[in-house]
């Protein structure tokens, strides 16, 4: 008997990634290539195992081990980038084959809500827009969209507070009143829901296609990231009740096309950190910003009826605090200081934005439309020694939006990933 | 640098022919393109030549999937801009618009290089500038490089500015960049 080494790359170095959504607990759906970023993807299987401790006479003398439940831990990170059609009138959004990165953000977060987007029909002011009639419904209350308010201001990112029929009312408000027939681009936008099921499967194939796996019944967590100098990106870092492989499971290895529009880089952002009362555009210069969710997603445990010790997934710990704790550092300013001592109500939205060559705004960014600073402020030295001061923020249901909800979670949500 | 051709001639045509985002343009005519290079060009032609340096590419992330089918990397380059020294330093110390503008006195070259670099700084990294211009390989990012801009380096009978940039970018990968064969 021999030893015969398989020589081949890792396929987290040179390799081909899938994603699916279950459509049940560990049965995977129609899968989708995805580009992850190389180098990050990690499929870690594991496996119980239980060692016997029976009474001998002689030292060392050791039982074989017991096999017990499988699982798998999986991390990859993932370009925030956006869908490559933009959304609107008359757009129909990107499925899955063309922007998988909507299966990992749905399958954490829970909720997805995206449409095509429509026009002004007329506006009243610079926060009452009707849109083209029998289209209101595309922007629900809690929405983030993008409004062309004029040719000089251009693209203005704005979040629906209210809607009633085709009339939807915008925070914050736009720098003017946008003329009839201007565009309204729709976004994807990701919140999290009260009750989420929802499980991914993952598959990592290396060159050799005999040595290929796959960790199903996956969820878990993201953390978020807008860091100067790069581009914005998701560490996904999720838990699967069990795995396939190494073997061959039909998973191509041709080469394939990134099907997303390209990454964001993070050097042209925006924040607006201000007041929720305050209805106009507050740009708030800071140095840098952390986003801590707590998507609190667990696998549900039973003896029997499971799959490898498991039967499903559930959205069940910290429910009592708060989802996202965001972290900005910002130059030392005397309203911070007035807004925690009043427990003042903020609105926190930040964007990295890039003009593509069609002169469509392409975003990625997040909103906390409802937050309070919640430790006392200390100053901080900064690059070149400059005072800054350190806010900590945590995002609440939010109460902002009114009138009748079409979709309660997106309007109370205390925070929306948009990518548009 | 060949296979970002066109992002070099986007480069001169912000530098030299006011391209770019309206509001964000470096007005026409302040620079003109080297002939050949910076440094060779005859002295008395030197005044505000600007050059594109080639740098080093290196993918983001440190490495490219080949079986992802993109090339996210990015390239650092610079511009040289050349400025004629004048023995005695005694020229006009007006700054009027254009490319022979300007006293020729050392400290006088360090103000204007200084300000030069503030203008080709705002416009380059200004990404509107590129990404409108569709380029292919579409453009992510340019910014200024965080290690700051080179110092004026004083020769014999010029001194030279260098403004370094980073540039971002995503390509295809295999890409059809290169000229046709057939």
């Amino acid at each position: 008997m021999s030893f015969t080494a398989l020589d081949y790359v890792h396929g987290r170095h040179l390799g081909a990634v899938y994603f699916s959504q279950e459509s049940a607990f560990v049965t995977p759906g129609a899968e989708r290539r995805a580009c992850v970023v190389a180098d990050t993807v990690d499929i870690t299987p594991t496996q119980v195992v239980i060692t016997p401790v029976c009474l001998s006479s002689v030292p060392y003398d050791t039982e074989a081990v017991v096999k017990g439940d499988l699982g798998v831990t999986v991390a990859f990170s993932y370009y925030l980038q956006p869908a490559t059609t933009v959304l609107t009138t008359g757009a129909t959004p990107d499925d899955t084959a063309a922007a998988p990165l909507r299966i990992p953000l749905k399958t954490v977060f829970g909720g997805e809500s995206v449409a095509a987007g429509s026009d002004v029909d007329t506006a009243a002011s610079a926060s009452s827009i009707a849109v083209t009639g029998g289209e209101g419904s595309r922007f629900p209350a809690g929405q983030v969209i993008l409004v062309h308010t004029s040719d000089v201001i251009g693209w203005e990112v704005a979040q629906v507070r209210s809607r009633s029929t085709d009339a939807i009312t915008v925070y914050p408000a736009l720098g003017g009143t946008p003329a009839g027939g201007r565009d309204i681009v729709n976004t994807y936008c990701y919140y999290p829901t009260r009750t989420n099921s929802l499980t991914m499967s993952v598959a990592l194939s290396p060159r050799n296609t005999d040595r290929q796996w796959r960790a199903l019944g996956c969820t878990g967590s993201a953390t978020f990231k807008f860091e100067r100098g790069n581009l914005a990106v998701a560490d996904f870092a999720l838990t699967g009740a069990t795995f396939s492989g190494p073997e061959a499971l039909s998973l191509s290895i041709a080469r394939a096309a990134d099907t997303m529009a390209a990454p964001v880089a993070v050097r042209n952002a925006v924040a607006w950190l201000q007041p929720c009362a305050t209805t106009t555009r507050v740009t708030t210069p800071i140095e840098s910003v952390e986003v801590a969710c707590s998507f609190g997603m667990t696998h549900l445990p039973s003896l029997t009826g499971t799959t490898e010790g498991e039967r499903g997934v559930m959205r069940s710990e910290g429910l009592n605090d708060a989802f996202a704790t965001i972290t900005v550092v910002v130059p030392d300013n005397t309203d911070v200081y007035t807004w925690y001592a009043a427990q003042v109500n903020l609105s926190f939205t930040f964007f990295a934005k890039v003009v593509d060559a069609s002169s469509n705004l392409r975003v990625v960014g997040f909103m906390a439309p409802q937050c309070t600073i919640v430790e006392y402020l200390p100053p901080v030295a900064g690059e070149m020694n400059l005072s800054k001061t350190r806010v900590v923020l945590r995002a609440r249901m939010s109460e902002q939006c009114s009138g009748t909800l079409d979709n309660e979670e997106l309007a109370q949500a205390p925070f929306v990933l948009f990518l548009g | 640098m060949a296979f970002l051709a066109t992002h070099r001639e986007r480069a001169y045509a912000i530098l030299c022919d006011g391209a770019g985002d309206v509001g964000h343009t470096i007005t026409a005519g302040i620079f003109r393109r080297a002939w050949s290079t910076a440094e060779d060009v005859e002295a008395p032609a030197a005044e505000r030549v600007v050059e594109l340096l080639d740098g080093v590419t290196r993918p983001v992330a440190g490495y490219n999937n080949p079986l992802d089918g993109r090339d996210i990397s990015v390239t650092s380059f610079a511009v040289r801009v050349a400025y004629l020294l004048h023995e005695g330093g005694d020229l006009d110390t007006y700054d009027a618009a254009g490319a022979q503008s300007g006293g020729a006195s050392h400290d006088a070259i360090r103000a204007r290089a200084g300000a030069d670099a503030k203008i080709i700084s705002d416009a380059f990294g200004w990404l509107p500038s590129w990404t409108a211009a569709g380029l292919a390989p579409t453009v992510i990012d340019v910014a200024p490089d965080p290690d700051g801009v080179g110092a004026v380096d004083i020769q014999d009978d010029r001194a030279l500015l260098v403004v370094p940039f980073l540039m971002m970018y995503r390509a295809d990968l295999p890409g059809a960049y290169g000229p046709s064969l057939s």
